[in-house]
């Protein structure tokens, strides 16, 4: 009976989900009436996510064809649950043409509340084949929309208590892991009618354990002027440097078009300044570059250059591009790893088109990791084809000196990975046969340092076990001597702008201080500027007292244990904990904690965790090593280098008074708000706190969330300070990074000594920079604690 | 008859024939000498190969130091380096070779078994080269109750090594062992730049010394002798000053030590191979036959005895009285050292083994029988390669692959690896021929599998074993116009060890050092053939070698040519070649 009910109805809404073709309309407020419409007409269908772990909700067409331009795909869908392992792991893959955009449950704020999930594609003019026949058939334009879930034992027991379909009817009774028990029975009579297909009427979704649900699309063509990049020449600057930026547009329409030009300058948190405006016509095609200076002058810290074309009644174009300026790197490192360069640039062009990739994804330098014939005694090759000495990565002497060129051409920074314990393969076996009084042990396979020579010959594609010998104690000076000369040749050779050790031991070798003091002066007495990173366990180093002479003059460390223990599923409350301390060992110290980012977006960690962890590195100054932040829902790795004024500047100190002089609203909700807080005299009268507001609970655990649980997005957060009497209050800003690096002003009153305010919106995190005039400092400010250092 | 009489009878008549060609035995090249070098770093500067081609050694292997003591420890001069040894042979090193090399070698990187080896090695007769550096000596020596024992020196309790900044130049002393140092040009100053201090034991002989410190020490320990050489390569020299190891004469000085220590084995083995044949006589009348377990174990341990014919023709006709097949160990060892110096006197065995319906047992018995050089050897060896199959009994029964079989006269099944095996055998044997017969066959052979050899892979799979034993065997009989194509794959397979060994071509820590026992042993059997291949190719085997500028080409140039006559062609050919030891191969005098 039950049966035959469900088959009953299921040709009423078998039709339900049918779209083949996709309204064009031409402009946004069309788009947005025809979306309204349906809307209001109650169009479109839920799918049961539990009929399958695959399904498609769109296989269409362009109602008609479409012209050479510029469109969006308007796709309304909404998902629900949310925070749910029957979700956490949706992905919904939306194709126009060739150009496809992932969304995931990240994207779907409410439950069952629709979002406007959109594809920017361009439809580029069809070549013309002279000898295709006129009525050749256009080429097909898919407009897909499909949707997966994970297939793991978790997701499929949860999906499995959910109503079975009619279309695979199980009566197994008693087995609640496989098919209903009576008491799914019973909902399962209660259930909407469902089609073959696994879908319901939009007004039935509600009804589905998990759904999710699309209303009819919509392409809206758009201005056809399209700003293919915007660029400011480096993505760091020297003081001093002249900066210049360059925006190209493109008509990538089929006849002329025409769009108002806007090219600005934003410095900080300033106001844009304009530095291009025109209306411009680019024929059908065409390409149109603007070029121009941008002023550096008296800038510091982050800043962005946008450009955009905006046309009548059309969606135009527009996008920025952000850059810092700095004396020292590191403060504004994003670093990425570079092993193997191998001859991959011995053409400039291929070295400027990597670097160019590497500054897209917003890294600020790179390291060269295990790059040196040895890793402490030979930096300078001897053959054009040279082979690292750590695990035998190739390289070019050529294709290494076009890397860090093309680098330095765009502002990036060169890393040259080096120990100070001992060296590498046959340069170091040899230099201790010649120098056995140097050397203590030693760590080799004879049959490998043998076989060395054999890569160059070709006869061996990589020798992958790692000799190295070890100084003597005490070690002499000559050792670190020609360790500094060879430092300062390969400076010269290749333009590196630091060396970044992997192995430091204050605690047990006290020698290790005065040396590498020594290498240092050497060093940077011909090659001024010259920095230095270490890896780090920041608290022995700081126990050992050796932390000081490690980041004096503003050196980096890299400590990589943090993200090592994201395996173990840490909660991001302990997370931010431990980064924290990090932050006030290394900063106490005038350093910077550059701390490996590990990943946490592949399987079991989910974009949640990656927003989370990135959020934590950020708000506790940590510059993420190797990996970028999270860069699909937002920008991290690029608003770090935009606003790291107020992320890595090491001079902001701790609020230990921040509740004294902060009301937040809802503060339960944000994640050591109190902790994250900082401060810092801006010079003169200016003072400065910034707050994180980091929207997360402290239990979430790293790579063992599937559900993506989060607390829901706050809206108009209030926030209120206390500050001195006679304070001026010189304004407010709310900065986020999704879905791009951007800030807003807040407006903010000041009465009396209290100043209020308020944060429109916190999804996940939002950085709060508030600036006041005062001659007094903050009331009660305590000075800092000593680091909690745990033995 | 009984069966145990006719047994016995065959055994009094091998034994006999072993008398008579021990009186009739012609002088021909030198017989083949082995030496195992335990390499430890910096093992070229001593020029090993260049003294070994001196001395006349031919077959030589290697097993490698290692130290692994954790990274980026900044230890003290003395410290413990978790000392192993990589890519040690399974078979007893210290039994099958005539000298034992530790070069730079910590006396903890020696497992037991073989330090308790390295004992019986040098009682029996064997020779013993310990040479200096940075990792050995020293404490590690005096602990190592074996090396303390068989060194002619007492190792100090600390670090022993002492820097000579200067140099201290060799000298040889007036001690008689000396003597055969004597005609060197001793006016150049070679100098030593770091020494071990050690203290000659009582009854050592000091015959080289610097600076008034023993350099070079001699003794003997059982039958065998021991030589400490307590210099190093160590150091930087200064202007004007001539490194030992750069000096022209300095593979003469180690050749004449090597030649020293491997004398007692070399001039003894007809004695110790007739005194062997007939401890094994008497074993078996004793216990009426050995079980294969028994007597491979006696065969292995006894392998350097095995170079003779009629030694040989013994150790067939044990393995062919005994029920059972030979394990792989056994078969592999066998094989290579055993096949290749077979004989006439072999052949009765030889057929018993072919027809024992073992596959390992046929292996070995073809590769003899190719040895024995009957007449139909070729024909019969052919008819193994093409079928892979064992025949039990007098009646050639061939059994379809699939169909079962048992003992008592029936076929036994041949898998795929059993049949591989025995063709490995059959081609083995028909190089042994000698005979340009069996080229045709060898031709149809390598025109079959070149097709299907995959080329070096890192690992040697059955195809690619038949591919190169085809070849060889090609050479072996004579046909010169196989040398550069043998010699080729022959190289490269000294560059297929050394990936195998190293990890491979990716980033990641594969587990392919697997290959490299495998390899190592498959090496050892192509050198061991390529050592007694005839005198007609040997001219076309240097001029290959000359044209190869690399200097691990040099082991596989003394397994040719090491101790052997060679034509002036020959030596000319020789004398090109870039590397110093494939040179040096040259001037050593008949």
């Amino acid at each position: 009976m039950a049966a035959a009910l469900f088959v009953a109805c299921a040709a009423d809404v078998a039709q339900a989900g049918d779209t083949t073709k996709v309204v064009v309309v031409d402009g946004a407020e069309p788009a947005a009436a025809v979306l309204a419409k349906s809307a209001a007409a109650g169009e479109g269908f839920a799918a049961d996510l539990g009929k399958d772990f695959t399904g498609s909700l769109l296989a269409a067409a362009p109602e008609r064809p479409l012209a050479p331009g510029r469109y969006r795909l308007h796709v309304p869908l909404a998902l629900a649950p949310l925070g749910d392992v029957k979700t956490g792991g949706l992905q919904v893959n939306v194709l126009a043409g060739q150009t496809q955009r992932r969304f995931h449950a990240l994207h779907f704020e409410e439950p069952g509340k629709f979002i406007d999930a959109t594809l920017d594609f361009t439809v580029a003019a069809p070549a013309v084949d002279p000898a295709a026949p006129s009525d050749a058939k256009p080429v097909p334009f898919p407009i897909t929309v499909n949707w997966t879930l994970p297939n793991d034992k978790k997701n499929k027991f949860e999906r499995d208590k959910t109503i079975v379909t009619p279309a695979e009817p199980d009566l197994s009774i008693g087995d609640k892991r496989s098919g209903p028990s009576l008491d799914d029975l019973s909902s399962a009579m209660a259930a909407p009618k469902i089609s073959r297909e696994g879908q319901v009427p939009l007004a039935e979704a509600g009804r589905l354990p998990a759904s999710i649900a699309m209303r009819p699309p919509v392409i809206e063509r758009m201005s056809p002027i399209a700003l293919v990049s915007v660029r400011a020449s480096k993505a760091v600057y020297k003081p001093g440097e002249p900066g210049a930026a360059t925006a190209v547009f493109r008509n990538v329409g089929d006849r002329a078009a025409s769009a108002e030009i806007a090219v600005e300058l934003t410095k900080g948190l300033g106001e844009p300044k304009s530095l291009h405006t025109e209306k411009r016509t680019i024929e059908a095609g065409a390409t149109w570059t603007w070029t121009g200076p941008i002023d550096l002058a008296g800038m510091r810290w982050g800043g962005q250059v946008s450009a955009r074309a905006a046309a009548a009644g059309m969606t135009g174009d527009a996008g920025s591009d952000c850059f810092a300026v700095t004396d020292n790197f590191f403060e504004v490192a994003c670093v990425t790893g570079q092993p193997g360069i191998g001859k991959r640039f011995d053409d400039p062009a291929a070295a400027r088109a990597f670097v160019t990739l590497l500054r897209d994804q917003g890294f600020t330098a790179f390291e060269a990791f295990f790059w040196a014939p040895c890793d402490m005694f030979k930096f300078t090759p001897e053959t054009e084809v040279f082979f690292g000495g750590q695990h035998g990565y190739s390289a070019t002497i050529t294709s290494t000196r076009n890397l860090i060129a093309a680098a330095h051409e765009q502002g990036l920074s060169a890393t040259v990975y080096a120990n100070f314990f001992g060296g590498s393969s046959v340069p170091a076996m040899e230099l201790m046969r010649k120098r056995p009084e140097w050397f203590g042990n030693a760590e080799y396979r004879a049959a490998i340092v043998d076989d060395f020579d054999l890569m160059a010959k070709g006869k061996l594609g990589g020798a992958l076990f790692w000799s190295h010998n070890q100084l003597n104690l005490p070690p002499p000076d000559a050792a670190f001597k020609l360790h500094a000369q060879e430092l300062i040749a390969s400076h010269k050779q290749f333009g590196w702008d630091a060396t970044r050790y992997d192995s430091f031991y204050p605690l047990t070798q006290e020698w290790m201080k005065p040396a590498l003091a020594m290498v240092r002066r050497m060093v940077e007495a011909e090659a001024p500027g010259y920095r230095w990173a270490y890896n780090s366990i920041p608290s022995r180093d700081y126990r050992a007292g050796a932390i000081e002479g490690m980041l004096s003059g503003g050196g980096l460390i890299m400590e990589e244990a943090l993200s090592q223990g994201f395996g173990g599923a840490p909660p991001i409350g302990g997370v931010a904990d431990q980064l924290m301390l990090l932050r006030h060992i290394v900063w106490t110290f005038g350093g910077h904690n550059g701390t490996i980012y590990r990943k946490p977006r592949e399987a079991p960690f989910t974009p949640l965790d990656d927003i989370y962890a990135s959020s934590a590195y950020l708000a506790a100054g940590a510059h993420p090593y190797y990996t970028p932040l999270e860069g699909e829902m937002g920008k991290h790795n690029r608003f770090a280098l935009r606003y790291g004024e107020f992320l890595f500047n090491n001079k902001l100190a701790p609020l230990p008074n921040a509740k004294d002089v902060v009301q937040l609203g809802s503060a339960d909700r944000f994640l050591h708000w109190d902790r994250f807080a900082r401060s810092i005299d801006l010079g003169g009268t200016g003072r400065r706190i910034v707050l994180h507001l980091f929207n997360a609970r402290g239990e979430h655990r790293l790579g063992a969330s599937p559900e993506m649980k989060r607390p829901p997005t706050l809206e108009n957060v209030p926030i209120a300070l206390d500050l001195p009497p006679g304070s001026r209050l010189r304004g407010a800003w709310s900065l986020c990074p999704v879905p791009e690096p951007g800030h807003q002003a807040l407006p903010a009153a000041m009465e009396g000594t209290r100043v209020t305010l308020t944060v429109p919106r916190v999804r996940f995190w939002n950085v709060v920079v508030v600036d006041w005039d005062s001659d007094q400092p903050l009331p009660a400010q305590k000075p800092a604690p000593p680091p909690e250092v745990k033995q | 008859m009984t069966t145990f009489a006719r047994i016995h009878a065959a055994w009094l008549a091998a034994l006999l024939v072993l008398l008579l060609a021990q009186a009739l035995h012609a002088q021909a090249d030198a017989s083949v000498r082995r030496a195992h070098i335990v390499t430890g770093l910096w093992h070229r500067f001593y020029r090993l190969d260049e003294a070994l081609a001196r001395a006349k050694f031919s077959i030589t292997s290697q097993s490698w130091a290692s130290a692994t003591n954790g990274f980026g420890f900044a230890g003290p001069w003395e410290g413990d380096y978790g000392s192993g040894l990589e890519h040690l042979p399974a078979l007893d090193v210290c039994a099958t070779n005539d000298v034992i090399v530790l070069c730079n070698v910590n006396g903890r990187a020696l497992p037991q078994e073989l330090l308790a080896g390295l004992k019986r090695h040098v009682e029996r007769g064997g020779g013993l080269l310990m040479l200096g550096g940075r990792f050995a000596f020293g404490p590690q020596y005096r602990g190592t109750p074996a090396l303390a024992e068989l060194a002619p020196v007492e190792f100090g309790e600390k670090l022993d090594l002492r820097a000579e900044p200067a140099g201290l130049a060799l000298r040889p002393t007036d001690d008689p062992w000396a003597k055969p140092l004597a005609g060197l040009t001793w006016d150049k100053s070679p100098a030593l730049f770091w020494r071990h201090e050690v203290k000659p034991k009582p009854g050592a002989h000091v015959v080289l010394e610097a600076g008034g410190q023993p350099a070079l020490v001699l003794g003997t320990f059982g039958k065998g002798r021991v030589a400490l050489f307590a210099g190093t390569v160590l150091g930087e020299p200064g202007a004007g000053t001539l490194p030992f190891w750069e000096w022209s004469d300095w593979p003469a000085a180690l050749g004449a030590t090597m030649d020293w220590l491997a004398e007692p084995l070399s001039a003894g083995r007809a004695e110790a191979a007739a005194a062997w044949g007939r401890e094994l006589r008497q074993q078996v009348d004793q216990i009426g036959g050995l079980k294969i377990d028994a007597l491979t174990a006696r065969l292995l341990a006894a392998l350097p005895l095995l170079d003779d014919p009629s030694t040989a023709a013994l150790a067939l006709r044990a393995l062919a009285d005994c029920d059972g097949d030979l394990s792989d160990t056994a078969w592999e060892a066998l094989l290579t050292r055993l096949a290749p110096h077979c004989g006439e006197g072999s052949a009765a065995a030889a057929e018993a083994l072919v027809k024992s319906g073992r596959p390992r047992k046929t292996s070995l018995g073809l590769a003899a029988l190719g040895g024995a050089r009957g007449a139909g050897a070729v024909a019969t060896l052919r008819s193994f390669y093409i079928s892979g199959m064992v025949k039990a009994g007098a009646a050639a029964v061939s059994v379809d692959p699939g169909a079962a079989g048992g003992v008592d006269g029936a076929a036994l099944v041949a898998t795929p690896e059993d049949a591989h095996v025995i063709r490995l055998g059959a081609l083995v044997g028909l190089g042994m021929t000698r005979d340009a017969a069996a080229r045709p066959v060898l031709r149809t052979a390598l025109e079959e599998l070149a097709g299907k050899s995959p080329g070096h892979p890192d690992g040697l799979d059955a195809v690619e074993q038949s591919f190169q034993q085809a070849w060889l065997s090609t050479l072996l009989t004579g046909d010169a116009s196989a040398a550069p194509r043998v010699v080729d794959i022959l190289t490269e397979n000294i560059y297929a060890i050394s990936r195998a060994r190293s990890g491979g071509t990716d980033l990641e820590w594969p587990n392919l050092h697997r290959p490299t026992p495998q390899m190592l042993r498959w090496q050892q059997l192509q050198w061991e053939q390529l050592a007694s291949a005839p005198a007609g190719v040997r001219a076309a085997i240097a001029e290959r070698l000359a044209a190869i500028d690399e200097v691990r080409v040099a082991p596989l140039a003394l397994a040719a040519l090491g101790g052997k006559a060679l034509s002036p062609e020959a030596a000319a050919a020789l004398k090109r070649s870039p590397v110093a030891a494939v040179r040096a191969l040259a001037q050593v005098p008949p």
